[in-house]
């Protein structure tokens, strides 16, 4: 999953070292969602082996399986919005000629970073509030709601910054290589 | 501009029709159509989600369980474990402490807390046996019941609501704990056989109103939504007692057949899940909450 | 503003944001964002649009999908593929058209596998499609097979798109997964019968196989191998009919069996495990991050009152019933073409669901035929994730030959359609078990 940026003149190697730091939690935090998806799946085996194998039906793997599907979500969310990899509808914007192409795909940045932004700040705050609060999710097992706040904040926070960072690059180089298959 | 109410529920819930519409329309009558209030239901925010938009002023009323914002706090929730009375709930003062912590920490102002006039009980499969409560059994129970059913020696199962009824059907769960109304609604009663007595608790439904709509409001209007909510939570009270007795008939016809706890357990479920629900408000509600709990126990309005 | 122009102009708004190439979820989330600061008179409703997102990402019910996505990628990662492929083909005879009938069973059988059409679609593009052309079968007809038969995968359970739609509509997940096993194989053998009968009528479409007449010892010993897999539909199937486990559980305890089942009759080693778990994470993160985005789009339709209007213009309306369902069914038919599946059940469910009701139609039998609808839209010309996903493995057929090969096939669709509409105890059958 290695991606060779193109080296810009224009990046001071202040920034190039932040953009890397930003990458590296990115590859962290997708591994955090694979651990996400083997927590998920053992959990919820194990839920239903319990209750009809063992006989001891217990309340805190569906708990907190729900809080691991969800980190799956936003621990995975920023990967994707690096490699290109959302789902969209590219077939008019590919068929038009390139120079309108890239200015909608800059104004698709554009969007998606403001977009982001917006949200992770409303979703930042809220994670303040859960957390001074002490509030906990309704469940049987006591289970803070900021941690899942706090992670939806910072899947949105990461996407923000990416769509922001392919916004500025795609004035210092040509076209994004950067391309994964799903 | 009109004002909204946001319910968490559906208006097939028969709490609603009674309390939230039997509100919004003699609001309006008083104030002659002046205050105008529209419903918005669980479609538009879900139920355990309703208490930060109403505290932000998305919505100006919200129509609700305490048991659904449990994780922000347990004060009204606490009502469950208080005497079914409102008049003597009113005297007592535990309005005043319920509203100044939800004034300061919710920016809610507290309009009504309505009793259903019933509480809670189990639905089970099996009768209960020699030991008087529910041992051995495993129940499927809310956070609202979790104390409880430990209490009577039963293991806890969380399953959602929309499983219960396949759940008992196969075996998956010996019973499931619920407000007295359900069984009927659901069709439990298709695949239970008993259920237990005596009850528990109080059924409550509370009604908040954002604190800046509410200040913004005048003298008058004030007095006239608490009017209207005063005289609504002895009203609509007398009208679910009917309703009570109407479903506890129909489930009885329906073949749930009563099963009584044991001598020793009985005359304790009230005060076990009292014990419960004030463990609740005092570990999610701070020195409010602690003072709430003392000032029922003062007003002889919960089970010691 | 009056209700149909609110509703008219998010519609267009919205389609001209996919138009412009934006990712989906971004659509969603730009247009709930407007949504909420025209509603609101500011950016404080934004508040409901994260805890819409808090909730969705949280949904035990939806977990189901990373579940179903892994089952598939277990099961494709390891060489069970090959396991079953070999079994159906030693069982089938030496009929005319022989591969064309491997490839509908064979579809079936990993569309109870698998929760995607595109998983199908690419791995028999890649697998079974070299093979047909080898021989000298049409390549049209061929890849027309492949392509409805990927289409029974969001069909026949376990499916991702109905654990979608269940939460979109509210009707019982398990119902809708068990609702689509009957349809699933009747659009099976419809396909079956058309494959048989065109190579019949026109013999040059399939050549005659020379190699395909195994002893009985032989294909006895290829269908033996296969059994250990079939025990994974089993336990999924299983468990939801017989209403033990939700269908969540359903999915954790068939990743579970496949992995093991897997490791022993397959070639299940730790990297295919990784590349699995990897893949699960990254298509799980892309169809997610699209719900939490957009869930709240009906929060604001009911906000707005648009729905409530909309309800009441419908039921006001003086057509038939009949007129109605094939009207409420044509719409995202046509839409389908252009829009992507998921998004387009986003976009109606929240409007669909009162009227449903209203109308009075069984939600369980309106919302199953609705299903196999959209998993027509994989495959409906020209924009469609099926017919992307199987070009992708086929690069070398031009995109129209796809188009013009799934024609006929969405025919067959359109008339089982018919059918299931006029015998619903076809759908509804096996829910009415749970
Ligand atoms: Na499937
Ligand atoms: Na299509």
């Amino acid at each position: 999953m290695s991606t060779s940026s193109p080296q810009v003149p224009l990046l001071n190697p202040v920034v190039r070292a932040l953009t890397r730091a930003h990458d590296s939690l990115t590859r962290l935090s997708f591994w955090g969602a694979m651990l996400g998806v083997v927590y998920l799946t053992v959990v919820t085996g194990w839920e239903v082996i319990g209750r009809y194998v063992l006989g001891t039906p217990a309340s805190w793997t569906s708990d907190t399986a729900a809080v691991s599907f969800a980190l799956v979500t936003f621990f995975a969310a920023p990967m994707l919005t690096w490699k290109a990899g959302h789902a969209s509808m590219n077939a008019i914007v590919e068929a038009l000629p390139t120079g309108s192409a890239r200015w909608i795909r800059r104004f698709n940045m554009l969007l998606g970073a403001a977009a982001c932004a917006l949200v992770a700040w409303y979703a930042g705050n809220e994670s303040l509030r859960l957390y001074n609060r002490g509030v906990m999710m309704i469940a049987a097992t006591p289970i803070p709601k900021w941690w899942v706040m706090a992670a939806l904040t910072y899947g949105l926070t990461s996407m923000a910054l990416y769509f922001a960072r392919h916004f500025i690059t795609s004035f210092l180089h040509a076209e994004p290589t950067d391309s994964e298959n799903s | 501009r009109s004002m909204t109410m946001l319910s968490s529920w559906e208006a097939s819930y028969n709490a609603v029709p009674v309390f939230a519409e039997g509100f919004m329309e003699e609001v309006k009558e008083r104030s002659g159509g002046e205050l105008d209030i529209r419903m918005r239901g669980p479609e538009t925010v879900p139920p355990f989600e309703q208490l930060q938009p109403v505290s932000s002023g998305m919505f100006d009323f919200l129509f609700t369980h305490g048991a659904y914002h449990l994780g922000e706090t347990g004060m009204a929730f606490g009502m469950d474990a208080v005497e079914d009375n409102p008049e003597e709930r009113r005297e007592s003062g535990i309005y005043e402490l319920i509203d100044e912590h939800y004034q300061t920490e919710h920016n809610l102002k507290l309009i009504g807390v309505f009793s259903a006039a019933s509480g809670y009980h189990f639905l089970l499969r099996e009768p209960i046996g020699d030991s008087g409560d529910l041992s051995g059994m495993s129940i499927r129970a809310s956070a609202t019941y979790h104390d409880m059913v430990q209490e009577l020696n039963g293991a806890v199962v969380t399953l959602p609501a929309s499983e219960i009824y396949s759940a008992l059907d196969r075996g998956v769960v010996d019973g499931a704990a619920w407000p007295v109304f359900g069984a009927m609604d659901y069709s439990w009663y298709e695949v239970a056989d008993y259920m237990t007595r005596p009850t528990f608790g109080v059924t409550n439904l509370s009604l908040f109103m954002n604190l800046d709509r509410w200040n913004a409001l005048s003298e008058k209007d004030q007095e006239l939504i608490l009017g209207v909510a005063k005289d609504l939570e002895i009203s609509g009270r007398e009208h679910f007692e009917t309703l009570w007795a109407e479903e506890d008939e129909a489930m009885q016809e329906a073949g749930l057949a009563i099963t009584e706890f044991g001598p020793e357990t009985a005359s304790q479920v009230d005060s076990i899940f009292a014990a419960g629900v004030w463990k609740q408000v005092r570990e999610r509600s701070g020195p409010l909450g602690a003072e709430f709990h003392e000032r029922a126990v003062e007003a002889g309005l919960t089970a010691e | 503003m009056e209700w149909y122009i609110l509703i008219s102009a998010a519609f267009f708004l919205l389609l001209a944001l996919f138009a412009t190439g934006l990712p989906i979820f971004l659509s969603f989330l730009a247009l709930n964002i407007l949504g909420i600061y025209l509603l609101r008179g500011s950016f404080d409703g934004v508040m409901l649009i994260v805890n819409s997102m808090f909730n969705t990402g949280t949904n035990m019910s939806l977990a189901a999908i990373p579940l179903f996505i892994l089952l598939g990628e277990i099961l494709f990662r390891s060489n069970a593929v090959h396991i079953l492929f070999n079994a159906v083909d030693g069982l089938i005879g030496n009929i005319r058209a022989r591969l064309y009938a491997v490839s509908i069973v064979l579809s079936a059988v990993f569309g109870a596998l698998s929760g995607s059409a595109m998983a199908v679609a690419a791995m028999m593009g890649a697998s079974l499609l070299p093979e047909m052309r080898k021989r000298g079968y049409d390549r049209n007809l061929s890849i027309g097979t492949i392509l409805a038969g990927s289409s029974l995968a969001p069909i026949i359970p376990p499916s991702v798109m109905a654990v979608v739609l269940g939460i979109l509509s509210g009707v019982s997940i398990s119902g809708l997964l068990v609702a689509g096993i009957l349809p699933g194989l009747l659009l099976a053998t419809a396909f079956f019968l058309y494959v048989v009968i065109r190579g019949w009528l026109n013999p040059s479409l399939a050549p005659v196989s020379q190699q395909a007449k195994l002893p009985w010892r032989e294909r006895a010993m290829l269908f033996l191998r296969a059994v250990p897999f079939l025990l994974i539909i089993i336990t999924i199937l299983g468990m939801i009919l017989a209403g033990v486990a939700t269908p969540t559980e359903a999915a954790a305890m068939g990743c579970i069996v496949a992995v093991i089942i897997c490791s022993i009759f397959a070639k299940l080693d730790l990297k295919a495990l990784y590349e699995a778990v990897r893949s699960t994470a990254w298509i799980t993160g892309m169809i997610m991050v699209i719900m939490v985005s957009s869930v709240s789009f009906s929060q604001v339709l009911n906000m707005s009152g648009v729905t409530f209007e909309l309800v009441a213009w419908v039921t006001d309306l003086d057509i038939s019933l009949v007129l109605m369902f094939i009207a409420l069914m044509a719409l995202p038919f046509v839409l389908c073409m252009f829009i992507d599946q998921i998004a387009l059940m986003i976009l109606l469910v929240p409007l669909y669901k009162p009227i449903v009701t209203a109308l009075g139609f069984d939600p369980m039998w309106f919302w199953a035929i609705f299903l196999i609808n959209m998993s027509v839209g994989g495959i409906t010309p020209p924009f469609g994730y099926t017919l992307f996903a199987l070009q992708g493995v086929a690069r070398d057929v031009p995109i129209q030959a796809v188009y013009r090969s799934v024609l006929a096939f969405i025919a067959i669709f359109a008339f089982v359609i018919v059918l299931l509409a006029l015998f619903p105890q076809i759908i509804l059958f096996l829910p009415s078990l749970i």
